[in-house]
């Protein structure tokens, strides 16, 4: 961000972003634990681009990005872990970018809870008054020697 | 005052696609990198293996 001198009401409006996205990404976090898939796809652009953890290098579009969603949601049946860690975000006049960590999972059917860390980073535009995501990038590093994602690190 | 966000595939020397995304911040007239992410998936059959092999 530029540091200069700005109006009150200026100050006032770049606060009122980031509360605005900090909402965006609350309620899409909510939706996302619970496989509210409609609710989920109502925080997304229609042209999001997104970089997931797992399956595809990219996917293209809403509809795609949807049933990616819907294909994750029957390989977990079970409650789900999602909690947003560290989140920062930077707002512009309408685009924003932001990133977090997200610890994910699942309980077990023995109560056991089984997560990891996770990094995410996340464009947003506003349109309307509105911010959506309009691009996410998730995903753990992993470890070039053994060739395997790392699911275990803690921050 | 604007903020971009730039994403692109780029070939590493092992000739593997990985995913980047790139969060830029205007300082002083010029744009730097604030934030950088690069990635590539990893499998989910058991191997968590990270998925180099992919291509777009």
């Amino acid at each position: 961000m530029q540091h200069h001198q700005t109006a009150a009401s200026e100050r006032f409006s770049q606060t009122d972003d980031e509360t605005q996205i900090r909402a965006l990404i609350d309620d899409w976090a909510k939706a996302a634990g619970t496989f509210d898939i409609d609710r989920v796809m109502a925080a997304y652009t229609p042209d999001i681009l997104a970089f997931d953890a797992i399956a595809q290098l990219q996917f293209k579009g809403a509809q795609a990005y949807r049933e990616h969603w819907q294909a994750c949601s029957a390989m977990c049946p079970g409650p789900m872990i999602f909690e947003v860690h560290d989140l920062a975000i930077e707002a512009g006049d309408d685009i924003a970018f932001g990133h977090y960590l997200v610890r994910c999972g699942a309980v077990g059917e023995d109560g056991k809870e089984d997560a990891g860390y996770m990094r995410v980073t996340f464009g947003c535009r506003r349109t309307s008054g509105k911010w959506k995501i309009a691009h996410e990038h998730f995903s753990a590093p992993f470890d070039p020697e053994s060739g395997k994602a790392l699911l275990r690190l803690e921050p | 005052m604007t903020e971009n966000v730039g994403r692109a595939d780029d070939e590493a020397q092992i000739t593997a696609f990985f995913r980047q995304t790139l969060c830029f911040r205007k300082i002083r007239g010029a744009w730097k990198i604030a934030h950088q992410h690069e990635s590539v998936p990893f499998y989910m059959d058991g191997s968590y293996r990270a998925a180099v092999d992919l291509e777009p």
